[in-house]
């Protein structure tokens, strides 16, 4: 009778110590209700040049020469020299 | 076909030098190629297209001139009865302006870009220089012509070839096509006399801000108008002869240059011919962009004679064809013009109903160009 009872002992024993108790069973969580969300998901976004402009030039590898004005102007002392020399 | 009888000039044109009647009547060939493919009624035989336009760009500076002196058109013929004998008058005149102005140089650089960016026809441009697409770098300083060529300078590049650049330079001519189109030359000719034409017409924009300049002198407006009319009558008045670039450096009183594609960098001696750059420059910079860098290089300073000549009338002319309400378009119709063939620019030139149809559609081409890049996030695909 003692044998069958430290047997039974000794088997719980080993099963409390060595044995993982069973996980217990957790009862499952309920979410609270989210709003939804609203914001649009932005759009992957194209690489684009940046926006020209349709009076800027087209080929900026170029350059023009530099314009004068009255190059052959009476207004500089150069000049009325010139026609002086000629009167 | 003869249209009129050569140059047609008030008072026997006695303010316009032989030589420049002489190279009106009688392009030299290199001009000539060029202005043929813009001008309608331009052969060999006949000039006629050239000539009237001259005439009536040179009667309008005579009148100007008379009117700031004072004078009937008969009494300045009298008075002055040669263009030597209007010189001291005109010189004196801006040696005034410049002593007038040199204590107000700053606000006076300010005024010039200002009073031309309030322009309808600059409206556009105005939006892109706040928007820092454009800058305008106006000073009333020294012209800088450092980068400039004259034809003589052109001409000595290509004489001074060593005995082995010559052979390749022969080879060149002979098995390489050249580069220089044509079409591309008249395009760009018909751009910059137009340019020039615009340019005469803006040195009068100090009427718009004549109560401001007369708070600084009372006697600048008129002494500007004199200055004005006086440089444009120089370009008639003064000999046929070729340019060299330090005589061009002495007597230049403006120059302007498109520095990269988003900068003007104008320079005046006074306010007129500030504002005169400041157009020059915006109107370059519109349509450099049709050329190649040689067909760039091969523009002197020499061409701008005739262009300077002829170019007040074409301007007009091509304004004429654009409403009021429109002209805030005009740089749009220039730019798609530019693209177009040089037979359609002809055809402008020419007048009539043919050219007002064309024009129509450039300013509706214009409308919608305009408006799509305000709307659109690409515009580049509209025009």
């Amino acid at each position: 009778m003692n044998d069958k009872f430290d047997e039974l002992v000794n088997g719980l024993l080993k099963q409390t110590l060595f044995e993982a108790p069973a996980a217990p069973v957790e009862e499952p969580k309920v979410e609270p209700e989210v709003e939804p969300d609203i914001k649009p998901v932005p759009a992957p976004q194209k690489p684009t040049e940046p926006k020209r402009h349709p009076l800027q030039p087209t080929r900026p590898d170029v350059k023009p020469r530099p314009q004068a004005s009255a190059q052959k102007a009476p207004i500089s002392p150069s000049v009325e020299a010139y026609i002086n020399a000629r009167k | 076909m003869k249209l009129k009888e050569a140059l047609d000039l008030p008072f026997g044109g006695k303010y316009m030098h032989p030589s420049k009647k002489k190279y009106v009547e009688n392009l030299p060939s290199h001009e000539k190629e060029i202005v043929t493919g813009m001008y309608p009624s331009l052969d060999k035989e006949n000039q006629a297209y050239l000539e009237l336009i001259t005439s009536a760009s040179y009667k309008r500076s005579v009148e100007r001139l008379a009117k700031y002196l004072d004078l009937s058109l008969e009494q300045l013929h009298t008075q002055y009865p040669s263009f030597s004998s209007l010189y001291s008058i005109i010189l004196s005149n801006f040696y005034n302006t410049l002593e007038a102005e040199k204590n107000y140089k700053e606000d006076l650089e300010k005024l010039a870009v200002d009073t031309v960016l309030e322009l309808p026809e600059f409206k556009v441009v105005k939006e892109m220089v706040d928007q820092g697409l454009l800058t305008i770098d106006a000073k009333l300083e020294t012209p800088d012509l450092s980068n400039a060529i004259t034809q003589n300078e052109l001409k000595s590049k290509d004489g001074k070839l060593t005995t082995a650049e010559k052979d390749t330079n022969q080879l060149a001519v002979e098995f390489v096509k050249p580069e220089l189109d044509p079409e591309i030359l008249s395009k760009r000719s018909f751009a910059k006399t137009l340019t020039q034409g615009n340019a005469v017409n803006k040195f009068y924009l100090f009427h718009l801000v004549e109560q401001k300049l007369k708070e600084i002198d009372p006697s600048l407006p008129k002494m500007y108008g004199i200055v004005s009319a006086g440089t444009i009558m120089s370009y008639f008045g003064m000999p046929m002869i070729e340019m060299k670039k330090s005589f061009a450096q002495d007597a230049a009183v403006g120059s302007v240059e498109v520095e990269n594609d988003s900068l003007i960098k104008a320079r005046g001696s006074n306010f007129p011919i500030l504002v005169h750059e400041i157009v020059k420059g915006i109107y370059n910079w519109l349509s450099y962009d049709i050329a190649t860098q040689d067909e760039l290089d091969r523009e002197t300073l020499d061409q701008e004679v005739l262009e300077l000549m002829s170019g007040e009338e074409i301007y007009n002319n091509f304004r004429k064809l654009i409403s009021v309400n429109d002209q805030y378009l005009i740089p749009f119709v220039v730019k798609d013009l530019l693209r177009h063939p040089a037979e359609v620019i002809k055809k402008i030139n020419a007048g009539g109903g043919e050219a007002q149809n064309i024009m129509n559609k450039l300013v509706s081409r214009a409308r919608e160009t305009y408006n799509n890049y305000k709307d659109s996030s690409n515009p580049q695909e509209e025009l």
